[in-house]
Formats: C-alpha cells, structure tokens, sequence
C-alpha cells in the first residue's frame, strides 16, 4: 500500500462564512454553483425515476454494470478521435463512446443469460470486471501515448462535478425529461413489466423491448452522470432514492415521485455542502447526502420503516396481552361456576397464575385495561373461600378451601365484561372449529387458538358462527360456546 | 547474471508472482462465492474496503501496514453484515442492498482521502482502481546462487508474502474443509443436521473472502480482484458439472490468467503494438474475459458452438 500514498502538501483553504452558505443555498453564490446545483438535483430527478423501475425489476446491479462498461467506450473513443481528428476531448464523443461500451455490456449480460449456464448475479460481475479491465488497459495506453496523459479522463472515473457547465446542465435536464416523460407515458406497461412480466407478455406487452428500453434509459442516466459523479459512483444515483423511497409507500405512482424527491434532495444537499465545504468532493458528498436520507427513511418510514415495524409490533402484543387478561378473567369466573358479568371479584394473585404473566406485565396491562375503563381495581378480604367443583389450584402452600388470598383483586365493569365476552366467544369459535372440523384433540386446542384469535376479523367470526350454527352446535349468532376443554386444566404445573 | 535476467528476477518475477498469488487466492475461493449466487458480494466488499484503508491510514497517521489491513478487513466485513442487516430490514433483494451499502462506503472512502488530501497527505485514489503491481520490485543481489540465501529472501517484497500468505490459506482452508464446504454450500440443512454449523463456515469463507480482497486490493486494484473473484469459477464452471473439479480448474485458470496477464500486458502487447507496457492487473482481467468467451462458445458441454453443432447433426442412436 506504499504506492497508494504521495507525499504532498497543500494548504488548507478558509472556511466559508454563513453568509456565503445562506447564498449557496438560495442558488446565488455565483454562476458555477448554481449550474453545478441545478445539475445535481436534475440528475437526481432522472435517476430517481427509472431508478425506481430497474429496482423494482430486478434490476438494480444492471446499472452497476453498465456504470463500469463506460471505461472503455471513454478511452476507446479518446483514442480514435486523438489519432484521426486530434478532437479527442470532445464530450460528445467520449459520451457516445461510453454509451457504445456500455450497450455493448449490457448487451453482453443479456447474451450469457440466454447462454443458461451462469447465472445473473455471476453475468453482471463477470462483464462488469472485465470490461472494466479492458477499460484499464487502454487508459494506461492513452496515458503513456505522447500527448494522453488520461486525456482528462480520470474525470469520469471520480466525477468532477465542478467542471459541469450550462450545456452539462441542459442535457440533464433533456434527460431528466424524457425519463419522466417515458415513464409518464408507459406507466401501466413499466408497471406491469415490474411486477408481473408473464402476465403482461400474456396480454400483449412487449416485455422485451420494454426492457431494453429501460436499459436504454438507465444506460442514459449512467452517460450523463459520469460527469457528475463518476463511473464507480454513477449507480448510487439509481440506486439509493428508489430504495429509500420503496420504504415509503407501496405504490408505484407514489414512489417514483419520491424517488424523485429524495434524488434532487440528495442532489441539491450534496452540491450544497460540497460548495460550502473545502475539499469535499460533490458525487461522493451527494452519495453520501442520499445514503443518509436511506438511513432516515430506514428508521422512520411510515410504511416499512424500522420504527413503524417496531411500533406495530408493540401495539399488537399490547392487544393481545390485554385480551388475554380479560379472556382469563372470564375463565377463572365460568370455572367457579359464577356468571362472568361486571362486579364480581378476582383476587390478583389467582389471575397471575393463569397465564404465569410476570408481575411487571400483568401490572402494566391490568393499568391499560383499567385506563380504558374495562376493568377496576379493589381489595379482597381475607376469609374462607368457598369451595368449588374444580377446586383451586393449591400451589404456593395454599391448601384447598382454607384461605383465601387477601389483597389486591380485579374486577370486570360493564364494558370490560362485554369485551372479555366478545374475546372469549372468538376464542371458542375458533376451538371448536379446530376440534369439529380440523380433528384436532380438544387438550391442545387452546394454545393454537390463542395464535389466532386476536386476527380474527368481523366477517371471519360472522363465517364461523354461520358454519356452527348450521351444524347445530351454536344456538344463536352471538352467543358463547363452552369450552371444548376443562378451563383450569392450564396452566399445567 | 546478465541484464535481461536481472530484469526478471527483480522485476517481472515477483510482480508476475504477486498477481498470480492474488488471482489463485481470490479464485480458488471464488467458487463457493459463486455457487451461493453471491457473485457481486466480491464487488461490494472490493469497494467498501476503501474507507477502512484510508481509515486504518489516518488513525495510525502512518503508512503501517497492520492498520491499514485491519481497517480494510474491517470495512469489508462490516458491509456484508450491514448489506445483510439492510437487505433485512428495509426488505430489498440482496443486489439493490449492495448497492446502498458500497455506494455508500465508497464515497465515503473518496471524502476521506480528499480530507487527507487537505491535511497534506496524497492517497492515490488511482491506484485503487488500478492497482500498483508494477511497483512490485525485489532487488536480489546479481549472483545466482545467492539467490535463495537468507539475506537476500529477506528483501522479497512484503506484498508478495501478503498474497502468497492468503493463496496458501485459502488453498488449504479448501482442501481440509472441501467435503464441509460443499455440502454447506448445496445443503446447509443437511449440513446443520450433519452436525456441524454452516452458518460459521460460510463466516469463515467471507473472512478469508475479506482477506483475499484486501490482499489482492492493492495488487489489482478493487474491480479487477471482482475479475479474479468471478472469472476462474466461472469458465470452470462452465467446463465441468462437479464441484471438486471445478475447483482444481479453476486453480489452473487463475494461474494461467496471472502469468499470461502479465507476459500479454508486460512483454507480447508492447512488442505488438510497439509501444509502452500496459496495465498488467487490467490485462489479467481482459485475458479472463477472453478465455470466458472461449468457454462460452467451445466449452465441450455447455459451448454455444458445441450445442449448435450437437443439434445440427444428431447424435444417431445405436442401430
């Protein structure tokens, strides 16, 4: 790694003042900021578009792909135009050869896939490399021809954004244009090639050449780009807004425009920073601008963001825990043979070892249940207990009958009853749907209940209560089985 | 010792020698790589070593070499675990995962050695792309049999013990774990009800993956060690429908591409085209592709050509 590092040293330039940064920010610090801004979030705009679609495709690591095959398209075309024109730094030229290769590439990645042997992810690193390799050997020719010195090339390979002029920006934003325009027009059709090809091809859509099109079109992106932010980081720009913007929504229409959104973001906050921070290159300042706003969205996208996930989750046991605890209070008052209505007493103790809940837990559940006014809180007296059928369970010391648990007890209100009725009647649809029809033995039936209850919807109950009372087992909609399973069998010691 | 002579053994040997070693380390491994369809995994590692280089460079404020390897192996492993984690999380296929994770390393590689560069310092972000194996040199002294003596292996440069160290691992890592490796690679539940864990040998593979890619890095370059990763797997495979050997040619590939790469781009070309050397990593890579597009036309079973031939005249059935 000695051959990595030259000495040199260069003086560090004054930082700008706020004031300049507030003018680069408002598109006025000059005529070559602005032009390399308005560049950057057009760039951005395209790139986000068909972006979204190749991701969606499949077709993310094409464009990476392709990005490489540019190599040697620049230093061919350099190379051809230096010998018979001497015009070897016209852009139009390079970008045309570049464009070459590149189709070329991606022409090559469609021909082994058709071979059949090696498969996608090896067809792309496999021309990738060495069209890239090939792109090497003919630079390091140009660079030791009389007169080559890379030819300014080695601009393409990093991007040099600040080099971008007027013309730079008005192709962009042609490009820009007609990828929206494209897109636009085809939408149903890209739609379709996205999600399901087989079915488009059945009705008519030519999905090849929508293909190709599309190619044409990232192929287009990654020509422009070059400039901008370079071969090895031309992808980002299709890449990293559509995956953030996936994150999202779960609507094509919608996450284009996001994409779009999130590239000229990345775009305008790269050249911004590059602009008011010295030796910060703009393509990969603007790779990094687009990777951070990845990172927010990861964290904080309504639709499939990390936070969103969590959330969800958490509300949802928060859901099921407080059915359960009313569905065991339920069960412990139809197993002492009592109504289960609003007022009757459970001690606290006797409801924790139903389900074994944590201490913490149950707390934490009882407090959100009594906050929505399901159940109360009050003591229970000591005192002899009544014995029942069943008896209680008698762990802890407790013999059968001679004391009761004093303390702490719970209590249904009108409302929580009616809840715990309603939680309990799906619980036992459900069982007895399991035991009548799916032949499962009645001891295990609970558990397996339990996993779905919570999910049954209105309609599936409606469903459920048809089938039953069709078969005579359900008197009428809206009423509780019993159990098909001794209730205090469970916990089991 | 005559000139000419001298000029090999201090020049071409041990950079013809570097590569060979980085390309038969990356392809032997490759293999496996390429059989778990992780074929772009070698790219994103190749690019995200970047800021771990750099990284590994400025914390140490020196150009030692452990911090430097350090840094880098730990920026690759730190982008699969994160193209994993990214791939989870955000659900995307594993290739659009890829590209957020390297992109993102690499850019950030790029903006630290610009900071460098700021604070006087000059990392070549050049020979990153390109690789430095013409700057392999050894100076022996001029007597053969002086040679092999002691004094004198001891000025064999470091990066050819670095890449002959890592080709010799991963060789032997292949040939102990082959049996293992191959069934984690076709079955990993076989494999885990076998007994023992895939999931750690496939962590090993990218270890020594990460290894062979720093090592290799600065001998080719990051997207030509994608090349050596890709390309020897890949024309074997296309040879051969058995795994063991597919690894054995692709071993016999790697050399011949790291020794004619080398005679092509130091020797055949310039006399050819009678003009300078040119790029000996970029030239390995071109003569993979080469040798790719002759196995894909004439391999025995798999060739275009051969099918196209088999299907014109027909194999006729015993009579």
């Amino acid at each position: 790694m000695t051959g990595l590092i030259l000495n040199a040293t260069i003086p560090i330039p004054p930082g700008l003042a706020e004031a300049d940064l507030l003018r680069i920010l408002l598109f006025q610090a000059g005529y070559n900021t602005t032009v390399v801004t308005v560049s950057t979030v057009l760039l951005g705009i395209g790139g986000g578009v068909i972006g979204s679609l190749a991701l969606l495709r499949g077709r993310a690591m094409m464009s990476d792909a392709l990005a490489h095959c540019t190599l040697p398209g620049l230093a061919l075309a350099f190379l051809v135009f230096e010998r018979f024109a001497g015009a070897g730094r016209t852009l139009a030229v390079l970008l045309a050869g570049a464009s070459l290769t590149a189709l070329v590439g991606g022409l090559a990645v469609a021909a082994i896939l058709r071979h059949g042997r090696l498969r996608d992810d090896t067809a792309l690193a496999v021309v990738l490399a060495v069209f890239f390799g090939v792109g090497i050997v003919l630079l390091s020719y140009v660079q030791k021809i009389p007169g080559g010195h890379q030819g300014g090339l080695g601009r393409f390979i990093y991007g040099q954004a600040a080099a971008l002029q007027v013309h730079d920006a008005v192709l962009l934003g042609l490009v820009a244009v007609l990828a929206t325009a494209v897109v636009a027009v085809l939408f149903k059709e890209l739609r379709l090639l996205c999600f399901d090809p087989e079915y488009g091809a059945t009705l008519g859509v030519p999905v090849q050449a929508l293909d190709l099109l599309l190619m044409f079109l990232v192929l287009l992106i990654v020509v422009v780009g070059l400039q901008a932010v370079g071969l090895v980081l031309a992808v980002a720009v299709l890449i990293i807004p559509p995956a953030g913007a996936r994150l999202w929504t779960e609507r094509l229409g919608v996450m284009v425009v996001v994409a779009a959104g999130l590239g000229a973001l990345s775009g305008y906050a790269g050249a911004v920073v590059s602009a008011s921070v010295p030796h910060a290159p703009t393509g990969a300042v603007i790779v990094l601008c687009a990777g951070a706003l990845f990172g927010i969205s990861l964290l904080i996208a309504p639709a499939r963001g990390v936070l969103a996930a969590v959330l969800r989750l958490a509300r949802l046991r928060w859901r099921v825990g407080r059915e359960h605890v009313l569905r065991a209070l339920y069960e412990l008052l139809e197993a002492d043979r009592r109504v289960p209505q609003a007022g009757v007493v459970v001690p606290l103790a006797r409801l924790r070892r139903r389900r074994n809940w944590r201490r913490g837990t149950l707390v934490l559940l009882l407090a959100g249940l009594w906050a929505s006014g399901a159940v109360r809180l009050c003591r229970v007296r000591g005192g002899p207990v009544v014995p029942t059928f069943l008896g209680d369970s008698t762990r802890n010391g407790e013999a059968r009958g001679s004391r009761s648990e004093s303390g702490l007890g719970v209590q249904l209100t009108e409302r929580g009853a009616s809840q715990a009725a309603r939680v309990v009647r799906n619980h036992r649809l459900w069982e007895t749907f399991l035991v009548t029809h799916a032949h499962m033995a009645p001891s295990r039936v609970d558990r397996t209940a339990d996993l779905i209850e919570h999910a049954l919807g209105e309609e599936r109950v409606r469903e459920l209560e048809a089938l039953l009372q069709a078969e005579g087992r359900l008197p009428h909609p809206g009423a509780t089985l019993p159990s098909p399973h001794p209730l205090l069998s469970e916990p089991g010691p | 010792m005559s000139d000419a002579w001298y000029q090999f053994v201090s020049q071409d040997l041990p950079a013809m020698l570097t590569g060979t070693f980085a390309v038969l380390a990356c392809g032997v491994l490759g293999n496996f790589l390429l059989l778990r369809r992780l074929a772009l995994l070698g790219d994103a590692i190749s690019h995200s070593v970047l800021p771990g280089l750099v990284g590994g460079f400025l914390l140490a404020g020196s150009r030692g070499r452990l911090p430097m390897f350090a840094g880098a192996a730990g920026a690759g492993l730190a982008a699969v675990v994160l193209v994993e984690l990214v791939r989870r999380l955000a659900r995307l296929e594993s290739g659009a995962a890829m590209g957020v994770v390297f992109t993102v390393f690499f850019a950030l590689g790029v903006v630290l050695i610009e900071r460098a560069h700021a604070r006087g310092v000059d990392l070549d972000p050049d020979c990153v792309l390109h690789g430095m194996l013409e700057a392999v040199f050894w100076f022996p002294p001029r007597q053969w049999d002086q040679l092999l003596s002691p004094a004198t292996l001891a000025l064999v440069p470091r990066e050819l013990w670095t890449t002959g160290a890592v080709a010799g691992i991963a060789a032997l890592f292949v040939t102990l774990f082959f049996k293992e490796l191959r069934v984690a690679t076709f079955d990993p539940e076989l494999a885990t009800a076998l007994g023992f864990n895939a999931r750690t040998l496939h962590l090993v593979l990218m270890l020594l993956v990460a290894a062979a890619v720093v090592a290799a890095f600065e001998a080719v370059g990051a997207i030509l060690v994608v090349a050596m990763l890709v390309c020897p797997p890949a024309i074997a495979r296309l040879l051969t429908d058995r795994l063991a050997a597919q690894v054995w040619m692709s071993a016999l590939v790697s050399v011949v591409i790291g020794v004619g790469g080398y005679a092509l781009a130091g020797w055949v070309m310039p006399r050819i085209l009678n003009g300078p050397d040119l790029n000996a990593a970029g030239m390995m890579a071109t003569l993979a592709g080469v040798l790719l597009l002759a196995a894909l036309l004439f391999s025995p079973r798999y060739g275009w050509l051969t099918r196209r031939w088999h299907t014109r005249c027909p194999v006729r059935p015993p009579a």
